[in-house]
């Protein structure tokens, strides 16, 4: 137990110590007051634009997170064993998966928590300065929308680990996590749209079955709708945000354990 | 040798500088669209893909574009005018269909395209499409105002004008407006047989000022010479539920 809190804390202090990730926590600060810019050029709904804006900021800093530090961090682990050193401990390979997932994932939080003060900052002075324009009921509805987005990122990073036992190296780890990123971000909308009754109906039955089917098992890491929601201040109801919170935490524990099968059994010499 | 590396850097920054220059974005002439650009069903499905996880940037984005191609085609007339305006509704389109509830696209929607020659049937529809979505009745009843006054289509404005009364903030404006589109075309009766049936709708807390213009109909002259027109009052489709009591309006 005290070797795995080592290995997290040691993870968090690795990233930490990165200057790109410190650049990052700059960012965390700066962005949500840069979209002051952009949100000014509109005519209404101000608060709304201005949660777009951040979403969309969020979106890039957290996925620049899991491509640009964490991937190659997990990666050259296994590319130039350096997870020998760290299994010599020792330590049980599960758990040295397991602690680098979590001190990665508390990596996240410091940015996070930047994120969710300047964020809520700056929804406050929005309020002030322009009332007619947005509501101050934002400045809590996005930093909450900012935690939920959060959640597709920690599954991501779980697909990072199951990639990244099973890849041979940093630039194979990177196209294949790549593709699963943008199909989990091209893939939903296509399938919504097949879904609607005037395009089902027009479809084979079999079709329709397997398309359901695709729809019911594929992972659904866009939120885009929460998002949406949530820059018009309206909350989806309690049960559709639990089932939300539960299928990332599910995909993210599936990833982990399939990563954790496949890495017990790896041949690292 | 480092002369030589100076002196070509020296030339080449020039060189950069007027070919960037020239570029269409930055010497503010952007091109005009090659062809023109028609919405449907798979213009709705690229959009959603592309958009991925942020549909409401990539309709805040739509807008910002709008206002660009907007600022071109306010200048441009003939063929060029309706390509420009044709991408225009486009972007209309990608903003509204991608977030319905953006009231920034509806207000664009209202203010430009409806009042521009050959695409106010469009941006009443758009209207239509996306005004039950916001909480303020007004695009509805702006839809409904431009279906009667720019497309004489006054069974659909009564429609719109009827879903417009359902929202607090424009409920009475909407109200009078419907019973004189009522007036204007079935008479007096069925005018107030559409107020009564509004007020019928509204707690009675909220009904004064309605019952003041019923009974301001009542006494009209005209209103009393008015018979009951041969054939009966248009049949309205009014909605069946009350947004009062449903808890929308509180």
């Amino acid at each position: 137990m005290n070797a795995a809190m080592a290995l997290i804390r040691f993870t968090f202090a690795e990233v930490f110590h990165h200057r790109a990730y410190q650049l990052m926590m700059l960012a965390c600060l700066l962005l949500p007051w840069l979209m002051l810019v952009p949100m000014s050029l509109f005519l209404l709904d101000l608060g709304k634009v201005l949660a777009d804006l951040l979403f969309t900021v969020e979106h890039m800093l957290m996925a620049g997170f899991v491509f640009f530090m964490a991937l190659p961090l997990m990666a050259r682990d296994i590319e130039q064993k350096i997870c020998h050193l760290l299994l010599s401990v020792p330590l049980k390979r599960s758990t040295y998966l397991l602690s680098r997932y979590f001190g990665m994932s508390a990596a996240m939080l410091p940015l996070m928590g930047l994120l969710l003060l300047s964020s809520a900052a700056v929804f406050v002075f929005v309020a002030y300065q322009w009332p007619d324009y947005t509501t101050m009921d934002l400045a809590w509805h996005v930093p909450l929308g900012e935690m939920l987005l959060l959640l597709p990122y920690l599954a991501l990073l779980g697909v990072l680990f199951l990639i990244v036992v099973f890849a041979s190296g940093s630039s194979e780890s990177m196209v294949f996590l790549f593709s699963v990123w943008l199909l989990s971000w091209a893939v939903p909308p296509v399938l919504e749209a097949l879904m609607r009754p005037e395009v089902a109906t027009k479809m084979p039955h079999g079709l329709f079955v397997l398309v359901q089917g695709l729809e019911y098992i594929l992972p659904d890491l866009t939120s885009a709708k929460l998002s949406l929601d949530i820059a018009h201040a309206q909350w989806p109801p309690p049960d559709m945000l639990w089932a939300y919170v539960c299928e990332h935490f599910s995909y993210a524990a599936i990833a982990l354990i399939v990563a954790m099968l496949r890495f017990e059994r790896k041949d690292l010499a | 040798m480092a002369w030589h590396r100076l002196g070509l850097l020296l030339l080449l920054i020039p060189l950069f500088v007027w070919s960037h220059a020239r570029l269409p974005h930055i010497a503010g002439q952007p091109p005009a669209p090659e062809m023109t650009r028609d919405w449907d069903q798979r213009s709705e499905l690229l959009q959603g893909v592309l958009a991925g996880p942020i549909p409401g940037f990539w309709a805040d984005a739509a807008v910002l574009n709008l206002f660009n191609v907007f600022d071109v085609a306010r200048h441009t007339t003939g063929e060029l005018r309706h390509r420009w305006w044709r991408e225009l509704a486009y972007l209309l389109h990608e903003a509204l269909s991608l977030d319905p509830r953006f009231r920034d696209g509806l207000r664009l929607t209202e203010g430009l395209l409806g009042y521009e020659p050959g695409f106010t049937a469009e941006a009443v529809d758009l209207l239509e499409q996306c005004g039950p979505n916001v909480s303020s009745g007004e695009y509805l009843l702006v839809a409904s105002f431009l279906a009667h006054v720019e497309l004489n289509q006054t069974e659909r404005a009564l429609r719109l004008a009827d879903m417009a009364a359902d929202k607090p903030d424009v409920g009475s404006l909407a109200q009078g407006f419907a019973a004189k589109l009522l007036l204007e075309q079935h008479g007096c009766q069925a005018a107030l047989a559409f107020l009564e049936y509004r007020k019928s709708k509204l707690p009675l807390v909220y009904a004064d000022q309605l019952q003041a213009r019923i009974e301001r109909m009542r006494k009209d002259p005209e209103c009393r010479q008015d018979v009951p027109p041969a054939n009966a009052p248009p049949e309205i489709d009014l909605p069946k539920t009350n947004a009062w009591e449903t808890g929308k309006a509180s």
